[in-house]
């Protein structure tokens, strides 16, 4: 699976990081960093979870 | 409307889908519709119409199918706008708002909290809404605006006398609100500019800074794009603040534990009271697609107007909605919104509500209220105690 990150959207709010550290992080001014797009099983979980929380709708899992 | 409560549930229960003919507006009043309707992106729904379309518009204004998107020229305020320009003037000015921002406000909101209680606990009896969240508030939006601190009052005034209901249209008269603060804040914007704008006042001077296609804003097209944090960031946080500690007292248990450990219950509380007690009632959208939501078929122009005040007492959401439980589990809310016009102020929204009844409640050991001079006047958008008499020890 993919994440797919609609940059646009994404005000920066880190909930996605909270959720999954390993796939999310935050630089010193708020913007987002995606530290891997490629998601596998192990961390699968942990990508649904930050994408059903983001508040501004701006994750996606992808096949 | 004086108390929206027992219609929410009315409407929950046997019309969760509302249809309002003479509006030609669809309103949702469960938490899971609504957060289903705000999900949807892409321009399905634009606030095309205003976010707070007044009755008389609804009425008098009606689409029939095909929708076209706001001229750029004259530039409308960014929050009538879909994607991408909402999100370009949003980003321009979020940077003060974003975590690391409003972190660097702990240390100015405890100070103003604490400058208010000096003065206010030596009465014994204050207005909790205005004249502590209130003139704190307040404070923090000149803060953000670079406006001297004195100007507080000043600025807490305007924004409650803009956003009460017009008593004989209803709603609330957004075009003078916006021409209202516009006028107040143009002069200070010119103010930054002419300094050079550098960054020091971010909010501010990101808009000053924004090139729309290569061009600068006008000063008037800066100060109209930051009318909603003005009002925003002044009138909710109060009402939140105030009754929160009106619910905590009414809750001695609650009020007990919460006080047996400051820094680790009140953020807990925080978001219990936010479910409870957060003011804004309602927005609405314009459909610039059609759509399915909640099983409902949705054509272009028609109106979609979501219940916040509704979601946050949802039965299929939350056990018990209209207790007051200080500790529960709360995984999803609604109370910043949802999707692409999520609350842009809400970790400075969490930061001073979390400051306000942190120091109230170190410095104040027992409290009551005079509810016989509470004032919580009928809205339609902010419904809130806009006046809460307290009376320490």
């Amino acid at each position: 699976m993919k994440i797919n990150v609609n940059w646009s959207l994404c005000d920066g709010n880190g909930v996605c990081a909270a959720e999954a550290p390993k796939i999310f992080d935050l630089d010193d001014d708020d913007n987002l960093i995606l530290l891997q797009e490629l998601i596998g099983p192990d961390l699968l979980d942990q990508a649904e979870r930050a994408v059903r929380v983001c508040p501004k709708r701006a994750l996606r899992l992808d096949p | 409307m004086s108390n929206p409560l027992p219609y929410y549930k009315v409407l929950r229960e046997q019309y969760p889908v509302y249809y309002i003919e003479k509006y030609d507006t669809f309103v949702f009043s469960r938490f899971e519709d609504i957060r289903e309707l705000l999900s949807q992106g892409d321009n399905v729904f634009i606030a095309s119409e205003q976010t707070l379309p007044s009755p008389e518009h609804l009425q008098t204004v009606r689409h029939f199918g095909e929708m076209t998107e706001l001229p750029m020229d004259p530039l409308p305020r960014s929050s009538n706008l879909g994607s991408p320009w909402y999100e370009e003037f949003r980003h321009a000015q979020i940077k003060p708002l974003r975590p690391n921002g409003v972190a660097g406000f702990e240390g100015l909101v405890q100070d103003l909290a604490n400058e208010r209680l000096d003065l206010l606990l030596p009465a014994r009896r204050f207005d909790l809404t205005r004249d502590y969240g209130g003139m704190v508030s307040s404070a923090v939006v000149c803060h953000l605006f670079g406006l001297p601190k004195a100007r507080a009052p000043e600025v807490l005034n305007l924004v409650n006398a803009l956003t009460a209901s017009n008593p004989d249209k209803g709603g609330v008269d957004l075009g003078r609100l916006v021409e209202d603060i516009v006028r107040y804040i143009q002069p200070a914007i010119e103010t930054r500019r002419d300094a050079g704008a550098d960054g020091s006042v971010p909010l501010v001077d990101g808009m000053i800074n924004y090139r729309l296609m290569g061009r600068a804003l006008t000063m008037r097209e800066v100060s109209m794009q930051l009318v909603s944090v003005f009002v925003g960031a002044t009138e909710t946080v109060p009402k939140v603040a105030a009754a929160g500690l009106l619910e905590l007292s009414r809750h001695p248990d609650a009020l007990a534990q919460v006080r047996c450990d400051l820094s680790g219950n009140v953020p807990k509380a925080v978001e219990e009271i936010l479910r409870y007690c957060a003011p804004a009632q309602w927005f609405a959208r314009t459909a610039h697609k059609a759509t399915v939501v909640a099983g409902q078929r949705i054509n272009p122009g028609q109106r979609v107007m979501v219940l916040f005040g509704s979601a946050a007492r949802d039965d299929r959401e939350f056990e018990r909605p209209n207790d007051f439980i200080w500790n529960r589990d709360i995984p999803r809310v609604l109370s910043f919104g949802f999707g692409q016009h999520h609350c842009v102020g809400l970790h400075l929204a969490r930061l001073e509500l979390r400051v306000l009844i942190t120091e109230f409640l170190r410095r104040a050991s027992r409290f009551n209220f005079d509810m016989t001079q509470a004032v919580r006047q009928p809205s339609s958008f902010q419904w809130g105690w806009n006046s809460l008499t307290v009376e320490t020890d």
